[in-house]
């Protein structure tokens, strides 16, 4: 009997000593996490349009241990600024290929961020700088940032602030590079009835749309369908010729459009540049804006090898209003 | 008293007993066990006379009996025990002698030893892809179930290949698979092992008394109070692979004098495990049961029990996943949360189980029972949904090194000839980025990520100031009600003839819905659908997913906690059956000849009315938006309007069943035995309808599943030498299977509905079990080797999932039962012949996934002074990986080029074959009685003693292609996902019964 006691105390312990666990996975309710501290860094700051100033022609990898500062101005929320978005502080704008997809429920419009510039690149694609990683690709100066890991080290959230008021451009201040990546107001545009754009046939062939109207696009751009639509109604107004009409509806996809603006005052034309899969991408342009009405339109301003580029956040009031 | 009184009396009584002795024949022996001879004490011995009860006793301590005092003649003792099958046997008394029986066996009912409870614990977890049904539940029937019952359940062994659901558990004699998908609900009384101990077994082909069952055997579990073990029992149990700890306590009072019969079983399970971090227990059972017997004819009996509880589930990654966190166990469902560990798939379930049975027994010839059983209640299982945001899965393979760089020969993209750079994989540093976060345990990165989905919800600010959650945890709803009837009866209307048959019905009515669980950090969340909102954003009506809302109220639901949304349908299943066995015995030959006939009928009714599939209005016409767009759309192939709410088309089968048991015992110890069966059965629900969370839509073309499945067996059992062998052989016809998973090729959720699916099972089973010169010690072991393979090609319907769009219309997928195998130069090019065409040199051929086709044991078992002590050594090979229909077909092979090659087909449709592997495991138990009343005892299995952990169990391919590629030729797999065996791992279990 008091060998069968001894074991079973023996086993008993065993026993006891594998219970473990018993706290965190016992508890059925976790609550809530508790709230993020937003980041905040002043040392090693230098501003956005010094930073642009290291880009001499060809990409440059930071090596220095500077930080950057700057508001989010721009959201992939709706479609467009796929896989990046743009900065300003008081210097000036900057994109950054952070390479991730949706990233505007991580990074807030008015949200300052922190960027930790150390082994990061600074390029330019036809004229636009950009932040992102050192690129394998000849084709690309950078290439997007992209690895969580990467981000989590060198992309800080601070809190988040009203957006800043958008720079005025007016056709004195339209070729001032330091606008470039920032939001800026367009004022009393007019509708230039041009636009531009590319449309696929299912065979690697191509039809440029450009320099001959607005060929019927009168949305801000074109989906699949909508590229659908336009074949089977007039074929671009004739652009497609009709006998590749097949080829052309089975290689439909969604296509970037530029809609032509004129700027008072300029000789270069502002063009609105709009995703193909852009939530309003089939939007229609106000009417009153079509038939020549002044709007005022805010957008991120960018630069394409010298042609002025503006890409809105939405098609909202905020960012298309007919002037009055 | 005084002396003389004494001397009276007793002469008085001698009297009497002289008077009483007019009789001197008589009927002694000895009651003990099949299994093992041990005598079997308290067995009920009634004897008859024609139909008339002589007398009843009970076997004594030792198991012997003697009936005194009977005349010469025939006569007929009924001999029964709990947990023993009844046996009946003819005597006759002459010249006034007493018969002596010598031992009179009964065979056990498959009772569960303590030492298999391991075995019952492993299938307490139904997350992770496997329905199985633990090999225990069908073991004891001879050496070679004995055997894999106990030692192949770890790798997931399934018998002959069979999928699980074609072995039949009942209840109380109650056909208790699920009505919908055909799984058995082994969880719904999972820690109730006393209360599910009792079994009455029937193995493949073999008709049952409580029905013609299939082709994979049939299980029944009484779970009324009489079959309980009398007593209390408890237990303590911890182990190291499922749960910390387990709590069991029964008592069962066993039948009282006043016909009375009671038992009651608690039980709890707690805490995680040694292997996968995040699981957890929190579990819960309770069971009562009350019996009645009115006279010696009736019984009534009650039961009622459930396993409510939650458990933290598991989840399947890549192999390169499992190398950077260097553990074949990471599971990507849990993150820290303020510390703690939070998984987001739990599932909590509350199923109640109720039984009202009814035996009759008038005699020993004839007995009949009905049973009523209903089971009810809820099963949820949470899982992270999200709208509009990156997904969360810490394992999506764009935060894996391998999204950033392939190296030449890396394992997880490769093949024979891959050239890596055709991937556009080409920044190393970006790899080691990541590779470093995977390896140095960032648990931001390998986990999910709690915090940031708390930051996002909490910033995601509409104007009015409210938080729109984009990520919040999903409650998936399985909430069954299931009503249950079956009626058998068992006539023996010859000693040569007894005929057994019954009936049942059933009705299911099975809801499926979701609601939001929690919101995590967020105010609300919107009833939309979120691929809808990407492909028709210009349509706000066809993104929501209660149209009917969305049309009154102008737009989509806002939900709260416990709000439902997403999809609510009810499965509808109607079942009616009716079998027949007629069993021949004559001399040692006997026979079965049984059949069935069933009716099959189920539909879809749907409870909301989702906007991608509007239906028409109740007067027949189109449903438009306010805008004036038409909502409603049509089947391509039928031309039908598609529908969400409301029912669909009702479908109907007639099922059949037919049987044949042939045996022929020469000198009580060997068998010879063959059967053969064919079955038509109903395609279940959940195979039926092209993508149920949807719409209405069903497969086309659904038939029934045709199987032809035959054995031919030898069995030998004598002086504790036992063995059996079989030959098996099974073919079955048109199965069906629909999947919906991700298409790049489309960019959209596409469904899969695959018709015309044949399997063939052939095989060997060889058990055997001896003793050896040592005594006590006893040599055991198996061996089962199968081939399970697909037998034909079948076609596949592919539509999208949020329109009506028919991708592939019955097109066959050429590669699924095999594809073809080319002759190669030895640098790796493809031979041509003369015109320039590939040479093939054969075929290779596909498997049935799920189970190894070789699995063998070799165990020495000791027993002595009840001591047990088992050693044994199992292997196991030839396991396939689940296919992918999607890269068998034309499409996934000849790429983008539309051009066929050898390489991309041997590629794209090569079947992975696990690698064989050898296991260590060890037993000891002891038990012991304390004045002769209290019996003590444990149990140690320690198993994986060499800890292998590289057991691949199961897995699946995944769905998706790489398609954007230098080339542009052609398309790469995505890595496949494994679940793997745990290494080493015990269990003690200290139990005490009085």
């Amino acid at each position: 009997m008091r060998k069968q006691l001894i074991l079973l105390s023996a086993c008993l312990t065993a026993l006891m000593v594998s219970c473990r666990e018993w706290q965190p996975v016992f508890t059925p309710d976790y609550g809530e996490a508790s709230a993020s501290e937003p980041y905040a860094l002043d040392a090693n700051t230098v501003s956005i349009a010094e930073l642009k100033a290291m880009y001499k022609g060809t990409p440059v990898t930071i090596t220095d241990d500077i930080v950057i500062r700057g508001q989010i101005v721009s959201s992939d929320q709706y479609g467009q600024n796929y896989r990046m978005f743009y900065i300003e502080d008081i210097s000036g704008g900057l994109e950054v290929k952070i390479g991730k997809s949706q990233n505007y429920n991580d990074y807030r419009l008015g949200q300052w961020v922190y960027i930790k510039c150390q082994d990061l690149t600074l390029g330019a694609s036809y004229g636009m700088i950009s932040l992102g990683y050192k690129s394998d690709d000849p084709s690309y100066e950078t290439a997007y940032i992209d690895v969580q890991s990467l981000i989590d080290t060198h992309i800080f959230k601070g809190r988040i602030d009203p957006l800043p008021e958008p720079v005025e451009i007016t056709a004195e201040n339209m070729a001032d590079g330091k606008n470039f990546g920032r939001r800026v107001r367009f004022r009393n545009l007019t509708y230039g009835n041009q636009v531009f754009t590319i449309v696929y046939d299912n065979g690697g062939g191509s039809t440029y749309l450009r320099n001959g109207g607005n060929f019927g696009i009168t949305t801000w751009s074109m989906s699949a369908e909508n590229v659908r639509r336009h074949i089977l109604a007039d074929r671009f107004q004739g652009k497609i010729p009709e006998a590749e009409v097949d080829a052309y509806l089975a290689g439909a996809s969604a296509v970037n459009t530029s809609q032509y603006f004129t700027v008072p005052g300029a000789s270069e034309p502002l063009q609105v540049r709009t995703s193909g899969y852009a939530k309003f991408a089939d939007s229609e342009i106000p009417e009153g804006v079509l038939k020549g009405a002044k709007v005022d339109i805010t957008g991120i301003l960018t630069t394409y090898s010298g042609q002025y580029q503006l890409t809105l956040n939405d098609d909202s009031a905020e960012s298309v209003r007919i002037a009055y | 008293m005084s002396k003389k009184f004494i001397l009276v009396l007793a002469a008085a009584l001698c009297c009497l007993g002289l008077s009483a002795q007019e009789y001197t024949g008589g009927v002694k022996g000895t009651v003990v066990s099949r299994a093992d001879r041990s005598a079997i004490q308290q067995a009920s011995l009634k004897l008859y006379k024609g139909d008339v009860l002589v007398t009843e006793i009970l076997s004594s301590q030792d198991g012997t009996f003697l009936i005194e005092n009977l005349d010469n003649g025939m006569y007929d003792l009924v001999i029964s025990a709990p947990a023993f099958l009844e046996n009946r046997v003819s005597v006759t008394v002459n010249d006034g002698f007493v018969k002596n029986m010598f031992n009179l066996s009964m065979t056990p009912t498959q009772v569960v030893d303590d030492t298999m409870e391991d075995n019952l614990l492993e299938f307490d977890m139904d997350d992770s892809g496997y329905n199985d049904n633990p090999t225990v539940l069908f073991g004891q029937n001879d050496v070679f179930e004995q055997v894999a019952a106990f030692n192949f359940s770890n790798v997931r062994f399934k018998a002959r290949g069979y999928s699980s659901e074609t072995q039949d558990v009942y209840v109380a004699g109650v056909r208790l698979n699920d009505a919908v998908t055909g799984y058995s609900p082994f969880s719904l009384w999972s820690g109730l092992n006393e209360a599910s101990r009792a079994k009455m077994s029937s193995s493949g082909l073999e008709v049952s008394d409580y029905g013609l069952g299939g082709y994979n055997g049939l299980v029944n579990m009484p779970m009324t109070a009489s079959y309980v073990r009398k007593g209390w029992r408890g237990s303590v149990l911890t182990n190291s692979a499922f749960y910390r700890l387990r709590l069991m306590m029964t008592y069962a009072s066993g039948p009282l004098d006043n016909g009375w019969s009671y038992a009651f079983s608690v039980s709890g399970r707690f805490g995680g495990n040694d292997w996968v971090p995040g699981v957890f227990y929190r579990s819960f059972a309770y069971y009562a049961s009350a019996e009645k017997k009115f006279g010696d004819a009736h019984k009534l009996s009650a039961a009622f029990l459930a396993s409510p509880g939650s458990r933290g589930m598991q989840n399947s990654s890549t192999q390169e996943v499992y190398d950077l966190v260097r553990s074949n166990f990471y599971n990507s469902n849990w993150g820290m949360q303020d510390g703690k560990v939070r998984n987001s798939r739990v599932r909590t379930t509350h199923e109640p189980i109720a039984i009202l049975k009814y035996d009759f027994t008038p005699n020993y010839k004839f007995s009949a029972s009905a049973t009523f059983l209903c089971r009810f209640g809820s099963n949820v299982t949470s899982a992270m949904d999200w709208y509009d945001a990156p997904n969360p899965s810490p394992d999506y393979y764009r935060n894996l090194p391998s999204y950033y760089y392939l190296e030449e020969n890396n394992p997880y993209y490769g093949g024979y000839g891959i050239d890596v750079a055709d991937f556009k994989r080409n920044s190393p540093v970006k790899a080691e980025w990541a590779r470093d976060a995977w390896t140095h345990g960032d648990l931001s990165v390998t986990q999910l990520n709690w915090q940031r989905i708390y930051d996002v919800n909490r910033a995601s600010v509409n104007e009015w100031g409210k938080k729109r959650s984009k990520y919040i945890l999903e409650h998936r709803h399985v909430d069954q009600n299931d009503f249950n009837f079956a009626a058998n009866a068992k006539w023996r209307a010859a000693d040569w003839f007894t005929l057994t048959g019954g009936l049942s019905a059933r009705i299911n009515r099975t809801e499926y819905y979701k609601t939001v669980g929690d919101l995590l950090g967020g105010d609300y969340y919107l009833n939309l659908d979120n691929f809808a909102d990407r492909d028709f954003a210009a349509i706000p009506a066809k993104v929501a997913n209660n149209l009917d809302y969305f049309m009154s109220a102008g737009q989509v639901e806002t939900l709260g906690v416990g709000d439902k949304y997403g999809y609510d349908y009810y499965a509808q299943v109607r079942n009616l059956e009716g079998w027949v066995n007629g069993h021949f015995a004559v001399g040692g030959f006997s026979a079965n000849l049984a059949g069935r006939l069933g009716y099959n009928a189920f539909w879809r009714e749907g409870l909301v009315r989702k906007g991608l599939f509007a239906g028409l209005t109740p007067e027949g016409d189109e449903i438009l938006d306010p805008s004036g767009n038409v909502l409603t759309s049509y089947d391509p192939i039928t031309n039908e309007a598609v529908t969400s709410f409301g029912q669909s088309k009702v479908s109907r089968f007639l099922t059949g069943a037919a049987k044949v048991n042939l045996a022929y015992v020469i000198g009580g110890n060997m068998r010879f035995y063959a059967n053969a069966g064919y079955f038509s059965d109903a395609p279940t629900f959940n195979q039926a309808f092209i993508s149920p969370r949807t719409r209405n839509s069903l497969m086309n073309g659904l038939t029934t599943v045709k199987t032809f499945s035959s054995d031919i067996n030898w069995q030998f059992s004598s002086a504790g030498y036992n063995f059996r062998l079989t030959g098996y052989y099974t073919r079955i016809n048109d199965k069906s299977k629909v999947m919906s998973f991700y298409n790049d090729l489309q960019n959209a959720f596409t469904n899969f509905a695959m018709s015309g699916i044949d399997e063939r099972h052939i095989g060997l089973e060889f058990g055997f079990r001896v003793p050896t010169p040592i005594p006590s010690l006893s040599l055991r072991g198996v061996l089962a080797l199968g081939n399970f393979v697909y037998a034909s090609n079948p076609r596949m319907t592919m539509t999208v999932d949020n329109s009506t769009e028919v991708v592939m219309e019955d097109e066959l997928i050429p590669y699924w039962q095999s594809h073809p195998v080319y002759r190669k130069y030895p640098d790796g090019d493809y031979v041509t012949d003369f015109d320039g065409n590939f040479v093939q040199t054969g075929f290779q051929q596909h498997h049935v996934p799920g189970t190894p086709e070789l699995a063998a044991s070799l165990g020495l078992n000791w027993n002595y002074n009840y001591w047990f002590v088992e050693l044994s050594g199992d292997y196991f090979a030839n396991s396939y990986l689940d296919m992918n229909p999607f890269y068998r077909t034309d499409a996934a092979t000849v790429g983008t080029d539309n051009k066929f090659t050898p390489r991309e087909i041997e590629y794209m449709a090569s079947q992975e074959k696990f690698d064989p592997c050898f296991l260590l495991n060890v037993s000891v138990g002891k038990s012991w009685y304390i004045q002769r009343k209290y019996n003590i005892g444990f149990s140690l299995n320690a198993k994986n003693l060499l800890n292998n952990t590289s057991v691949k169990t199961g897995g699946y391919e995944q769905t998706r292609v790489v398609d954007n590629t230098e080339s542009d030729t052609r398309y790469y797999r995505f890595p496949a996902k494994y679940f793997y065996m745990t290494g080493f791992n015990y269990m003690l279990n200290i139990y005490f019964r009085f």
